[in-house]
C-alpha cells in the first residue's frame, strides 16, 4: 500500500503491492507505465509537471547509427501505447540514413496525457529530498548492506512522505547536477531546474557509489534560418559536394493512436515532413564519421538543434542562439545489478533507472524503465506482495 | 498525424504547413543589437515583444525556460468581469491574447447578460497547452522577433538610459528600450505550511540576481505574495454533487479578427464549502503561514486563500468552489476558490470535507508564492521608469494580479518601447477611452498595496467602455500604430458604417398612434403612443426590445431592419436604452477633458506654490503626475488642492510664452501630452459611442 505517513497517515487501502517512481521524464514514464501495466498501485513523484515525459537533451533518438528496422525492434518491448508515441513522434531521413530525431513537446503532451489513462498510476506533485529505508517498522539512513529493507521512503519539499515497498529513482541528471552555461554555472541537470541534492546525500549515505557523467547538449538556433546555418557551418555532402536537403518522414506506419479529442480545437502539432541535413564539416566530427546535424527540435518553437561541436560563434554569425550549447555534469549510480540498489541478490526496496543509472540516450532510458519494471514486479511477486 | 478537424469545418487558422515566412527578417548583425529587448515570456512579455515587432522594431524576448512561454500557472481561464473587458481591448488594438484564448478555449460564457451592458463580459476557459502551443507558433512565425533562453543577471544603465542586458551566461544584448515582465520570478520564495524554498514557480529556479541590478538602477522593490489552489484528478470526483456550469450555446469570441472554429465545450462544476471545511481550516489555522508569518509580502485581497476568506469572514456559512477543467487532454482539474498555502494534508482534508470532492485526489498542492515586486508609482503613464529612460515594466512584476491584467500592460509598454525607440510621443490612453486606461492610470498614480485586479468598479465611465464597442474605440488606434491590418481596420469601419445606417433607419421610421400599436403596447406593460414617434425613440423604452419593436411595423419596414446583423442589433439596443445615461458620460468626459488633459511640465516645482497642503506638495514632488487629471487622483491631494494648482498652472503658462512647458526637452512622458492626444483621436468613428475624444 501507498502510505501518506504525514498527517493522519491515511492509507490507500488498497490489497495491491505498491511502488514510488520518483522523477517523470523519459525512464520514469515508461517504468510508471510498465508497472502499472502489471497490476502494481503506482505513484508517480514528480517536480515539473508540466514536463512530464519531457526528452531534455535534445531530440536525437539514438546516439550512434542505426537503421529504422533496429528502432523498432528496440522499441517493440515498450508498452503500448508509448511505443506508438515514440514512433509517431519520430522522424528519419528518408533515404535511411541513420539520425532520428523526436519531437519532444508532442512526445511530453501525449506521454501525460497516456499517463493519466492508465489505471492503478497516480500522479503526485512533489520534489523529493530524501530517502530513508525501513526495517522493522523503523525508517534510517543505515547503509544497505546492513540490512535487508523490504520498505522505503521518500519525503518531498512539501513534507510529504511516501512509503512503498519498491521506490525507482528515476532522476535523470539531476543528482548533485550542474550545468554549465557559457560562463555560468547552474545547479540542477536541466537549465532552470533545481539540482537533487538531498537525495544525493541520502544515495550517499546509503552507501552508493557514484560515477560522474558529463553530457554536451547542442545548442538551438531559429528555423528559420536554416540555410543561412548551413551555409555557416559550411558543410558540404561528401559525395555530392554541395548543399542537399534531406526530407523527413514519420516512422509509425501506422494510423495515430493519441488523437486529439473529437470537436476540440486542433493542436497547433506541424506534419510531416520535416527538413533536416545532414551535413559533413571540414572540422573533426565525433559521431561515427558523421558531420554535425542540424535537426529540427520541436513543433511549437521551431527550433533546430545543432551538434555540440558546431562553433557558437558561427551560429550567432548565421542566426540567433535560441538556447546555450551546456554541459550538464552530475552523478549517476554505479554497480547496479540490473537496476537494484544496494544488497547483491538480496531483496531491495530501492531501483534505479534511466541516466540516474547510466543510460545514455533516450533509447536507452526507455528500455531501461520498462527491464528494471519487470525486475521490480517479479521482485515484489516473490516477497509475497501479491499481484 | 494531421489534425482532426470536426464534422469537415473549415477552420479559420493560420495555414501552419508552410515553411516561417523568412522574408522580412531583420537578422541581427554580429554585434547583436536588438531595438527592443523583453525580460520574460509570460502573458505581459509575449504581448510586449510581438507589439514590438509588429511595430517594426528588431526585438528579443528572453525567457528562464523556453518551455513555458505563456504558462497559465494559475486559473486556466482567461476574461470574467473587468478582466473581459481588458482581454478585448488588447485585440481591439491589435494584441495577441484575445486571438489566443479564442484558440485554445473550451467553454465560452457571456456574464452578466442579465444585467446592464456595462458589466457584460465573456470568460474563457482554456486548455493550458494549447494556449501555450498557440502563443509559442505565433511567437515563432513573428518577423523581427528571437525568443532567447537565459537568465538576465544585469541591466547595462549609463546615463540614466539603458543600454543593454547582461546574460548570466556572458551574453550581452545591446538594446535602445527594454520591458521588464518577470512575474513572480524575482526572488521568488514559495511557501507551503512551514515549508519555504526558492522558487519562481514549483520546479523552477527563481531568478535570483536581477533585482539587485534593478537596485542599483536607483528603482525601488517591495514584496507581494499570490497564492494558488490545489489541482485534483479530475476523474475521482462525483460531478452529480456538484451543479453542472455549462458554456454558451451562442458562439462567442474574444477576438473581432477571426472566428474561431465550432467546438465541443466542456462543463465546470459548482459547490461550497461546508461547516466541515471551516472546521478543518479553524483547527489548522496555526499551520498557515499567515498566522505564522512565514510570509511577508501582502496577498490580494480579492483572490483571497480560503485561511484568509474564513479569518475575514468567519460568520460566512458557504464560500463557493468551482471545480475547473485544466484541458482536454488532461486529467487534472483546478480548485477555484481554495487557494491556499495550508500544508498538504490539510489540504487533502479540506477537500474531502467538500461536497462532490469526497473522494479527489490530490495531484498539485495549493501554495504560495512571495515575489519582487516593482511599485508601479515609479512609471509614467507609458510604463516607462521614471529613474531610467527607455526602461519599461509591465504585469504582476507591477503589482498586478490575472493574466488579462498583465497582458494589457504588456501590450502598451511593448508600444511604448518601441515608440520610444523611434523617438515618438508615448501612446496612453485615457481612462474614458478603455479600461487599459484606468488599470494604468489606477497604477502609476495611487500605486498599490496589494495585487490589482480589475473590476467594472473601477471604471467610472464603465458605459462607454463595453465589450460590444471596444473596436470601435480603439481599432483605429491600433491600425495606427501598424499592429492592425488596412483589411482589419476597415472591417470595422464597414460595421460602424452598417451600424449608423440601421440608426438612421429606426430615426426614420415612424409609428403612429393606433388602437393596435396601443393595444401591443398596453400588452408590454408601457404606455400608448400619445403621437406618432420614430421607431429610435420607442425603442428607447425599457419595456420595448428590437423584437417587440418589430411587431408594430408594417412589413416592409419589418423586414428591412430585422436584416439588421445581431451585434449591431445589440448595439442599437444599447445605444438606445441607455442613451440618456451615455450621452451625460460623454459630456461630463469633454467637460473635465481640458482639465483632465492639462499638463504639469515635467520639472514643475511644487514646493513654493502657496494654498497646498504639505502632504500635497510632497506627494505630488515625489510622483510627477503628467496632467493635472492624474494629479487629482494621487492619493493625498484634495480636490481643494486642485483648485490651487489649477490657478498656478494657468499662472505659469501664462508666463512661459511659448507654452512649452518648463522646457524638458525629452519628448516623453509628462509633457508630451499634445501629442498623446493626436495619437487619440479616432478618424473615422462617429455615432454618440465617440467617447469624448
Amino acid at each position: 500500500m501507498t502510505d501518506q505517513v504525514t498527517g493522519d497517515g491515511q492509507g490507500a487501502g488498497a490489497d495491491a503491492p505498491n511502488a514510488l517512481v520518483v522523477g517523470a521524464g523519459v525512464s520514469g514514464c515508461a517504468c510508471a507505465v510498465a508497472l502499472a501495466g502489471s497490476g502494481i498501485q503506482v505513484t508517480l513523484i514528480n517536480s515539473a509537471m508540466d514536463r512530464v515525459g519531457l526528452p531534455a537533451y535534445g531530440p536525437d533518438l539514438v546516439a550512434s547509427e542505426m537503421g529504422r528496422g533496429e528502432l523498432e525492434q528496440k522499441l517493440a518491448t515498450l508498452p503500448e501505447p508509448l511505443r506508438s508515441i515514440w514512433l509517431e513522434a519520430g522522424m528519419a531521413p528518408e533515404d535511411g540514413g541513420s539520425s532520428i530525431n523526436v519531437d519532444r513537446r508532442r512526445i511530453s503532451v501525449e506521454t501525460k496525457r497516456l499517463l493519466e489513462a492508465v489505471p492503478n498510476l497516480r500522479f503526485r506533485q512533489g520534489f523529493v529530498t530524501d530517502l530513508r529505508l525501513v526495517q522493522d517498522g523503523d525508517a534510517g539512513h543505515q547503509p544497505l548492506h546492513a540490512q535487508h529493507p523490504r520498505r522505503a521512503q521518500v519525503e518531498t519539499i512539501f513534507g510529504e512522505v511516501f512509503e512503498a515497498d519498491a521506490v525507482i529513482l528515476a532522476a535523470g541528471l539531476s543528482l548533485d547536477a550542474q550545468t554549465e552555461v557559457g560562463c555560468d554555472v547552474v545547479q540542477g541537470g536541466r537549465y532552470g531546474e533545481p539540482a537533487s541534492e538531498g537525495l544525493y546525500r541520502a544515495l550517499d549515505g546509503l552507501g552508493a557509489c557514484f560515477q560522474t557523467v558529463e553530457l554536451e547538449v547542442g545548442a538551438r538556433a531559429l528555423e528559420r534560418d536554416f540555410d543561412a546555418l548551413a551555409e555557416a557551418i559550411g558543410a558540404r555532402i561528401a559525395n555530392s559536394g554541395s548543399l542537399e536537403t534531406r526530407h523527413l518522414s514519420g516512422l509509425a506506419s501506422g494510423s495515430p493512436t493519441t488523437a486529439w479529442p473529437e470537436g476540440f480545437p486542433p493542436a497547433p502539432h506541424l506534419d510531416h515532413p520535416r527538413l533536416a541535413m545532414v551535413l559533413e564539416s571540414s572540422a573533426a566530427s565525433e559521431l561515427a564519421g558523421e558531420g554535425p546535424v542540424i535537426s529540427p527540435d520541436g513543433s511549437a518553437t521551431r527550433e533546430v538543434y545543432l551538434d555540440p561541436g558546431v562553433p557558437v560563434g558561427v551560429v550567432e554569425d548565421a542566426s540567433v542562439l535560441t538556447r546555450m550549447p551546456v554541459r550538464v555534469t552530475a552523478k549517476t549510480v554505479a554497480g547496479l545489478d540490473g537496476g537494484r540498489f544496494g544488497t547483491a541478490g538480496g531483496p531491495t526496496a530501492v531501483w534505479v533507472v534511466g541516466r540516474a543509472g547510466g543510460a545514455r540516450t533516450y533509447l536507452e532510458s526507455l528500455t531501461s524503465g520498462v527491464e528494471v519494471a519487470g525486475a521490480v514486479a517479479a521482485a515484489l511477486r516473490d516477497r509475497g506482495c501479491g499481484a | 498525424m494531421p489534425s482532426p478537424l470536426p464534422f469537415g469545418i473549415e477552420a479559420a487558422v493560420p495555414d501552419l504547413s508552410g515553411p516561417v515566412v523568412a522574408g522580412k527578417v531583420s537578422r541581427p548583425s554580429a554585434g547583436r543589437g536588438y531595438d527592443v529587448v523583453v525580460v520574460g515570456a509570460g502573458h505581459a512579455g509575449c504581448e510586449a515583444a510581438l507589439a514590438a515587432a509588429r511595430i517594426g522594431c528588431r526585438t528579443a524576448l528572453v525567457t528562464l525556460h523556453i518551455d513555458n512561454i505563456a504558462l497559465m500557472p494559475c486559473n486556466p481561464a482567461v476574461g470574467g468581469v473587468g478582466k473581459g473587458q481588458l482581454t478585448r481591448e488588447v485585440d481591439a488594438l491589435g494584441g495577441e491574447q484575445g486571438r489566443n484564448t479564442d484558440r485554445a478555449s473550451i467553454q465560452l460564457k457571456m456574464l452578466n447578460t442579465s444585467k446592464g451592458p456595462a458589466v457584460r463580459a465573456l470568460r474563457a476557459q482554456a486548455d493550458k497547452r494549447l494556449y501555450e502551443d498557440w502563443m509559442k507558433v505565433t511567437l515563432s512565425r513573428t518577423p523581427n522577433l528571437d525568443v532567447v533562453q537565459g537568465e538576465a543577471v544585469g541591466l547595462d544603465v549609463s546615463r540614466e538610459t539603458i543600454r543593454g542586458l547582461r546574460l548570466a551566461d556572458g551574453r550581452h544584448l545591446p538594446c535602445q528600450a527594454l520591458v521588464l515582465a518577470t512575474g513572480t520570478f524575482l526572488r521568488g520564495k514559495i511557501v507551503i505550511g512551514d515549508r519555504i524554498f526558492a522558487a519562481g514557480r514549483v520546479g523552477e529556479l527563481p531568478a535570483l540576481r536581477l533585482s539587485q541590478s534593478l537596485l542599483d538602477a536607483g528603482l525601488e522593490l517591495d514584496r507581494f505574495q499570490s497564492a494558488t489552489p490545489p489541482r485534483i484528478d479530475g476523474t475521482t470526483i462525483d460531478p452529480d454533487k456538484m451543479i453542472p456550469q455549462e458554456g454558451d450555446v451562442t458562439p462567442l469570441s474574444f477576438s473581432h479578427w477571426e472566428t474561431p472554429s465550432p467546438r465541443r465545450q466542456v462543463p465546470c462544476y459548482l459547490t461550497h464549502t461546508t461547516g466541515a471545511t471551516h472546521e478543518v481550516v479553524s483547527k489548522h489555522l496555526h499551520l498557515s503561514p499567515l498566522k505564522s508569518g512565514s510570509v511577508s509580502g501582502k496577498g490580494p485581497r480579492y483572490c483571497p486563500s480560503i485561511d484568509r476568506k474564513l479569518i475575514n469572514f468567519p460568520e460566512k456559512e458557504h464560500h463557493p468552489v468551482f471545480v475547473e477543467p485544466e484541458g482536454v487532454t488532461t486529467n487534472e482539474m483546478y480548485l477555484q476558490g481554495l487557494t491556499t498555502s495550508l500544508p498538504v494534508f490539510v489540504q487533502e482534508k479540506i477537500i474531502k470535507a467538500t461536497p462532490g470532492l469526497e473522494n479527489a485526489r490530490l495531484v498539485r498542492p495549493g501554495y504560495a508564492v512571495e515575489y519582487d515586486y516593482l511599485p508601479p508609482q515609479q512609471l509614467t503613464l507609458g510604463l516607462q521608469t521614471k529613474a531610467v529612460a527607455g526602461l519599461f515594466s509591465a504585469g504582476q512584476l507591477n503589482g498586478t494580479s490575472g493574466y488579462e491584467e498583465a497582458a494589457a500592460q504588456g501590450l502598451m509598454a511593448g508600444i511604448n518601447a518601441a515608440l520610444h525607440v523611434r523617438g515618438e510621443a508615448p501612446f496612453i490612453l485615457r481612462r474614458g477611452q478603455a479600461y487599459i486606461g484606468v488599470l494604468i492610470d489606477d497604477l502609476v498614480t495611487k500605486g498599490v498595496d496589494e495585487p490589482y485586479r480589475m473590476f467594472t468598479s473601477r471604471a467610472e465611465y464603465r458605459l462607454l467602455l463595453r465589450h460590444d464597442n471596444a473596436a470601435e474605440r480603439l481599432s483605429g488606434l491600433g491600425h495606427g500604430l501598424g499592429l492592425l491590418t488596412d483589411e482589419q481596420f476597415e472591417s470595422v469601419q464597414e460595421k460602424q458604417r452598417r451600424f449608423d445606417e440601421y440608426a438612421e433607419m429606426l430615426e426614420s421610421i415612424n409609428i403612429r398612434s393606433t388602437p393596435e400599436t396601443d393595444a401591443l403596447l398596453a400588452a408590454l406593460g408601457t404606455a400608448p403612443l400619445e403621437e406618432s414617434q420614430s421607431a429610435g425613440r420607442l425603442l428607447r423604452r425599457p419595456q420595448v426590445t428590437f423584437d417587440d419593436l418589430l411587431t408594430l411595423l408594417d412589413q416592409d419596414d419589418r423586414d428591412r431592419l430585422a436584416a439588421a446583423p445581431t451585434e449591431v442589433i445589440e448595439q442599437l439596443a444599447v445605444q438606445a436604452r441607455y442613451e440618456g445615461y451615455i450621452r451625460r458620460q460623454l459630456a461630463e468626459i469633454r467637460r473635465h477633458r481640458a482639465t483632465e488633459t492639462l499638463p504639469v511640465p515635467d520639472a514643475f516645482d511644487y514646493w513654493p506654490l502657496e494654498g497646498l497642503t504639505y502632504e500635497a506638495k510632497d506627494k505630488l514632488s515625489r510622483l510627477r503626475p503628467a496632467t493635472l487629471g492624474q494629479a487629482s487622483r494621487v492619493p493625498g491631494v484634495s480636490p481643494a488642492d486642485i483648485s490651487v494648482l489649477l490657478v498656478h498652472l494657468y499662472r505659469h503658462l501664462r508666463s512661459d510664452g511659448d507654452g512649452d512647458g518648463a522646457g524638458d526637452g525629452k519628448g516623453a512622458d509628462g509633457s508630451g501630452l499634445p501629442g498623446a492626444a493626436d495619437r487619440s483621436s479616432l478618424p473615422g468613428v462617429s455615432g454618440p459611442d465617440a467617447a469624448g475624444l
